[in-house]
């Protein structure tokens, strides 16, 4: 039973002003700004490599990635944080501004996104989940961190 | 079927699987022995031991064989039977079934298999005639409702598990969870409706340590676990200890930590003599095939290496030695023309030098003619006529892809592929192949092959764009730019420096890593000499750190491998750090100058 209660559990974080969620099972953890080591020849929205208790993880930053402004004063009393996405066994971290909390979802609190087609974060964009306090965007995590990319360049 | 009942078989699979590779080395003792009956005895009981095993767990074709089996050693033992090379080649042939047999019951714990042919075989022995020798010629079928993967089973053995269901289970349920309460609709929730093909995962491998290396590790970690609490006593701020105790605490911790190292990159190493085993029966196989006589001289072979480099050297070896066997040694007839000794020998060398296992095969044929080898390779359109080769280069063609000096393909040879593989794997684990010759007395080929692939010598450098780790093993030596001069822009080469005489290109490390960047004004203050294809290479650094050894991870999650990205390591602050090879990064660019380099001169 409660297992069914989690799948229905989205973490919130921000980024800048903007509201945005994946589901909690998809989370493995979330760790304050750790230091990076940076990459050559990587694109524009990898941050860099981190060393997690031993295991090193890319992490990317999807403020690039969704286009969203970093908002100067927000970043001096929030500093940002590292959510770890584990997905069939690959853990990749996403650097967003700050986690808010969790939101319990119910299937009437989601609502299709009215995506505009020229733009460029569409894809990431599954659904907007409608809470009481603010307009939440589910993201796409496999395609936001690049998951599916990176199983397909392992296996091959 | 109930679990007990299947994991009892799953147990008998695992100690047939071993007992029949000490089977397999008592009947090629067996050739050539004086002695026969100790050996007889030894097979005998291992026979009866697989068949009341089989029996008990119901592998009804397993025991019929081995039955069959029994009886033959049993005849052989007492006399009845004469211990002729074809019977040696049936027996063999038994192993080798009853092999494929334990593989395949391995995956499907209900595969059956037809041994009638081989029976016979067996049968016709005691019997007295002496039937000829069939090849083993019977698959083993699969005949149950499993996966159609299932009988593919022989080409693609890693493959078979990727259509597992275990695998795609994790796949689902993370669909299911970011499906779950979606609004139907949204084109983007198809795309991830769709199951992603789950990694290859390789089946996890099981090594058979020692009981006592195991205790000996325990004591060890029991000792880290005392010294982590006194750790924690000095720590505790109301302890008073001194910074002379936490210094020798710390130096205690560092000894343990070195030998507990050592003890658990111990459990990866394995005996290298299943693998002469193995060899020594290709050798056999090849030779009789061929009808050459043939002799295996194994030296070093009581040694251990870790199991991922034993995995990576099997098929090269039995490349390498077919390769002797076929093409190293000439017949019986030849070999007498040139009042050489009849009996072809091939030595098989095993040595450890320095942080490197090396593999040496020497065969005491024809030795290899580099204008034959060139003739060749003209005609497989490898080389063009008017290219430029040194014979060093010459004779390395030997290992390209598509490479046979046959003219015809053969069971044993022929297709261009096998020495191919010998060059592919063996560069894989960071090994080097050299091959040398002497018309007339035989080749040599030498494999050098770091001896183990999880910690390896570095250096640790910066460029002016982070810091870097490359393999010690890569470089030849380090020299100060600021001593020697730097010719810059040369025509068709770029910068290069002189060193010793030679003229090297010089690369900046810092443009290889990031080609589409600008690189900076600063000067390097140091190069590393790298051997690129026959060719000196300089990289230039900005300043080399230190040298120390390093624990190899992988890249980490998310990030694709880039050429010559060999993995990552974490540094004593805690940070991971890119481990490189420039050699990879330049194979390919080099080529060119070097044949620029050659003409001019």
């Amino acid at each position: 039973m409660s297992d069914n209660k989690m799948e229905n559990r989205y973490m919130e974080f921000t980024l800048g002003d903007q509201f945005f969620a994946i589901p909690i099972t998809a989370v493995r953890e979330v760790i304050q700004r750790p230091e990076f080591t940076t990459m050559p020849n990587m694109p524009a929205h990898f941050e860099g490599m981190i060393n997690l208790r031993g295991k090193i993880l890319g992490v990317f930053n999807i403020r690039k990635k969704l286009n969203v402004k970093k908002i100067v004063e927000r970043a001096e009393q929030s500093p940002d944080v590292v959510i770890v996405v584990e997905h069939d066994s690959i853990s990749v971290g996403m650097l967003v501004d700050e986690v808010t909390r969790v939101i319990q979802v119910t299937p009437d609190m989601i609502k299709d996104a009215p995506l505009k087609d020229d733009d460029p974060s569409k894809k990431y964009i599954l659904n907007i989940i409608q809470t009481k306090e603010a307009l939440v965007l589910q993201v796409d995590v496999n395609e936001l961190l690049e998951i599916d990319k990176y199983r397909k360049q392992l296996a091959a | 079927m109930d679990n007990f009942a299947e994991e009892l078989k799953k147990i008998f699979i695992d100690e047939a699987t071993l007992n029949l590779s000490d089977v397999e080395g008592c009947f090629l003792e067996l050739e050539g022995s004086a002695e026969p009956k100790d050996i007889l005895i030894r097979i005998f009981r291992l026979a009866h031991n697989l068949k009341g095993g089989s029996m008990s767990v119901g592998f009804a074709d397993v025991a019929a064989l081995t039955h069959e089996l029994e009886n033959l050693v049993l005849a052989l033992q007492k006399g009845q039977v004469d211990l002729t090379t074809r019977v040696i080649s049936t027996l063999l042939a038994c192993n080798d079934r009853l092999i494929e047999m334990m593989q395949s019951l391995k995956q499907d714990i209900d595969a059956t298999c037809d041994n009638s042919e081989l029976i016979a075989q067996v049968k016709g022995h005691l019997s007295g005639e002496a039937p000829a020798a069939k090849s083993a010629s019977v698959k083993v079928t699969t005949v149950t409702t499993g996966a159609p993967v299932a009988a593919k089973k022989e080409e693609h053995p890693g493959l078979v598990f990727f259509d597992d269901e275990p695998e795609e289970k994790p796949a689902e349920k993370v669909n299911a969870s970011s499906d779950a309460g979606h609004a139907p609709g949204s084109p983007e929730k198809s795309k991830t409706a769709k199951a992603p093909t789950p990694p290859a995962k390789a089946e996890d491998e099981v090594v058979r340590v020692s009981l006592s290396r195991i205790e000996l590790l325990n004591d060890y970690v029991g000792e880290l676990i005392v010294m982590q609490s006194m750790l924690q006593t000095i720590a505790n701020p109301t302890s008073h200890s001194s910074a002379e105790k936490l210094a020798k605490s710390i130096n205690d911790v560092t000894k343990i930590c070195k030998v507990i190292q050592t003890l658990s990159m111990g459990l990866r190493m394995l005996p290298v003599k299943p693998l002469v085993q193995k060899l020594t029966r290709t050798l056999r196989d090849t030779a009789t095939a061929l009808g050459k006589d043939v002799r295996l001289e194994v030296q070093g072979d009581q040694m251990d290496i870790d199991k991922s480099v034993l995995d990576q050297l099997g098929d090269p070896l039995v490349h390498i030695i077919r390769n002797s066997a076929d093409h190293g040694l000439e017949t019986k007839e030849e070999r007498a023309k040139t009042s050489k000794n009849p009996q072809g020998v091939v030595q098989l060398t095993f040595l450890n030098q320095g942080n490197s296992l090396v593999v040496e095969v020497r065969d005491d044929g024809p030795g290899i003619d580099p204008a034959f080898i060139r003739k060749k390779a003209i005609e497989k359109n490898l080389i063009s006529a008017s290219d430029i080769r040194t014979d060093k280069e010459i004779m390395m063609l030997i290992f390209a892809a598509g490479f046979s000096t046959k003219a015809v393909t053969t069971d044993v040879s022929g297709r261009g592929v096998g020495m191919d593989v010998v060059k592919t794997n063996v560069e894989k684990i960071g090994g080097e192949v050299e091959l040398s010759s002497e018309v007339g007395k035989g080749s040599l080929i030498r494999l050098k092959i770091p001896l183990s692939l999880a910690v390896v010598d570095a250096l640790v450098m910066t460029t002016n764009r982070g810091r870097f780790v490359i393999p010690l093993s890569q470089v030849q030596e380090t020299v100060n730019l600021n001593s020697l001069k730097i010719t810059s822009k040369m025509i068709g080469i770029g910068e290069c420096i002189e060193l010793r005489g030679d003229v090297l290109p010089l690369y900046r490390l810092e443009k290889l890593l990031e080609p589409n960047r600008e690189a900076s004004v600063e000067t390097d203050s140091t190069a590393l000499i790298f051997k690129v294809q026959e060719q000196m290479v300089a990289v230039s650094i900005k300043e080399l750190i230190n040298s120390q050894q390093v624990v190899i991870k992988p890249l980490g999650n998310g990030v694709a491998a880039q050429v010559g990205w060999v993995g990552s390591c974490v540094l004593g602050d805690g940070l991971p750090t890119l481990i490189v090879n420039p050699v990879d990064m330049l194979t390919g660019k080099i080529t060119n100058a070097n044949h620029k380099l050659e003409r001019s001169s």
